[in-house]
């Protein structure tokens, strides 16, 4: 039903193109396109010209491909699935290229103005560490999600005392009138296979939590307490902000479990099916803009320091690929966007890109 | 303690941070007894090789500025600083010798040489540690 995948586009739409299109008004304020300067510099004229232009070329370009995949989905909707299924993900697609070529060449130019600008070549490259970062509060306790395993094991339970109510093919998929896609017979590997799914999100999460409270410290030379202050508030926030959506993903799939059980009328299922991914992404958007990277827009100063942070352009591969063989670092906040990054030199960090992926092709591969 | 680390200096990084760590407990600004960060945290945080780190803690730990425990980490001497040793002023007047050698080179008289000083150990040193 192509009035259905519109929908889902607009959905997708507004808070991808939101983000991409203001993503430099979010940044640090020691950051612009990828290059490091003073947060002076960050506020002057030009470097807010470019941030402007940045975001009204690309509401432009992204608006014009929003409307040619509306249009197109329109189209095929009264012909055959197949072309339809493709216009999403190719929407996508051109999506991430032109943001990609976009950011690039507004990188390169932020580039020569940094080297045309006085003094910046001679300025001290000073670099602030907090001993006592860490004793901030920077993630929850780990031991929220004992919460999550809670609900896990009472799924678990739940489905297992359950198991000779249950019908003999179980339902795996749906589309997006709630007709049954696809179904299995009744085993304990099927019936309990959400609840795998949960485990591995639960580790997931746990994980991010950990890296919250231990990824690399980013502290601001020119005014190291009110850098450090807003790292810790950006960091909590965003700890929160995993627990509470592990939960209710989690939750998400404690209730389909329960829906094969005692069915619920198939709009509440699709309904809370879509609510909860779209509260999740929003809570994210919403926080990202109060909240700005490493917390720079919470109480921002009147007036932005000259000093220049540490210059470590040259370990920022396009201002978007951090890249420091002798860093130990894995993880590190992000340059040019919202979040965390990993450490591209170190085999750690692949290690762990390469675990998820693989959970990934694995999961894919498996449910065809 | 807030450290400020010159990354393009010709003092080596593990220099500049054996100098603030021992100028912060001269100073008050890291107490006896309080927790200074694992040796991968800190190499992690500056972003340098954990060896780089592990040399500044080993030489501290020395000198008995600091204790490096495998379980409860690093902290800095809860029983306080060594005295001055004769081991130490031995040690400490090689340091100066070069210094005090340039200063004469160039001219300084002793009073300026000593003002110097004084500015400095004001700078760094406790009030309390003055009076005693």
């Amino acid at each position: 039903m192509s009035t259905l995948s519109i929908v889902v586009l607009t959905l997708i739409f507004i808070p991808l193109i939101s983000s991409l299109a203001f993503m430099p008004y979010l940044t640090r304020e020691t950051v612009s396109f990828g290059i490091s300067i003073s947060e002076e510099i960050y506020r002057s004229e030009p470097v807010r010209r470019m941030r402007k232009n940045y975001a009204l070329i690309s509401l432009l370009l992204y608006g014009l491909l929003y409307l040619l995949c509306a249009f197109a989905l329109l189209r095929s909707g009264h012909q055959d699935r197949l072309e339809e299924s493709i216009w999403l993900p190719l929407f996508i697609f051109l999506l991430i290229a032109l943001s990609s070529g976009l950011f690039l060449y507004f990188h390169f130019k932020m580039k020569q103005l940094k080297r045309a600008l006085p003094g910046t070549a001679e300025a001290k490259s000073i670099l602030a560490v907090d001993t006592k970062y860490r004793q901030n509060k920077l993630a929850v306790s780990n031991h929220w999600f004992w919460l999550h395993v809670a609900l896990i094991a009472g799924s678990v339970l739940y489905m297992l005392a359950n198991y000779d109510r249950l019908p003999g093919q179980i339902a795996l998929k749906y589309d997006f009138q709630g007709n049954i896609v696809e179904s299995a017979a009744k085993s304990y590997a099927t019936v309990l296979s959400l609840n795998a799914a949960q485990i591995m999100m639960l580790l997931l999460f746990l994980f991010i939590n950990w890296s919250i409270q231990h990824s690399k410290q980013q502290t601001y030379a020119g005014d190291p307490e009110r850098s450090i202050r807003q790292s810790s508030i950006f960091r909590h926030r965003w700890s929160v902000f995993s627990l509470l959506s592990s939960f209710m993903t989690i939750g998400l799939f404690s209730f389909l479990q329960l829906n094969m059980i005692q069915p619920v009328h198939t709009s509440v299922m699709i309904s809370v099916t879509l609510a909860i991914p779209l509260f999740v992404v929003l809570f994210a958007i919403i926080l990202s803009f109060l909240t700005g990277q490493g917390g720079s827009r919470i109480k921002r100063p009147a007036k932005g320091s000259n000093v220049q942070p540490v210059d470590d352009d040259h370990l920022w591969k396009l201002g978007m690929f951090y890249y420091n063989p002798s860093d130990p670092s894995v993880f590190v906040e992000k340059r040019s966007g919202i979040g965390w990054t990993i450490n591209h030199a170190h085999p750690a960090a692949w290690t762990v890109v390469g675990v998820i992926l693989i959970i990934v092709i694995v999961s894919i591969l498996i449910s065809k | 303690m807030i450290i400020h680390l010159d990354m393009q200096s010709e003092v080596p990084i593990y220099t500049q941070l054996e100098h603030q760590i021992v100028e912060g407990i001269a100073g008050g600004k890291l107490q006896p007894g309080e927790l200074l960060p694992s040796v991968r945290q800190l190499a992690s945080d500056v972003g340098i090789n954990l060896h780089t780190v592990n040399k500044v803690y080993t030489r501290l730990k020395q000198e008995g500025y600091i204790l490096v425990h495998r379980q409860r980490g690093v902290v800095v001497n809860p029983e306080g600083m060594p005295s001055a040793t004769s081991e130490f002023l031995e040690k400490q007047a090689a340091e100066l010798r070069p210094i005090i050698a340039e200063a004469i080179l160039r001219g300084m008289s002793r009073q300026e040489l000593t003002e110097i000083m004084e500015q400095i150990y004001t700078e760094i040193a406790l009030p309390t540690k003055e009076e005693s």
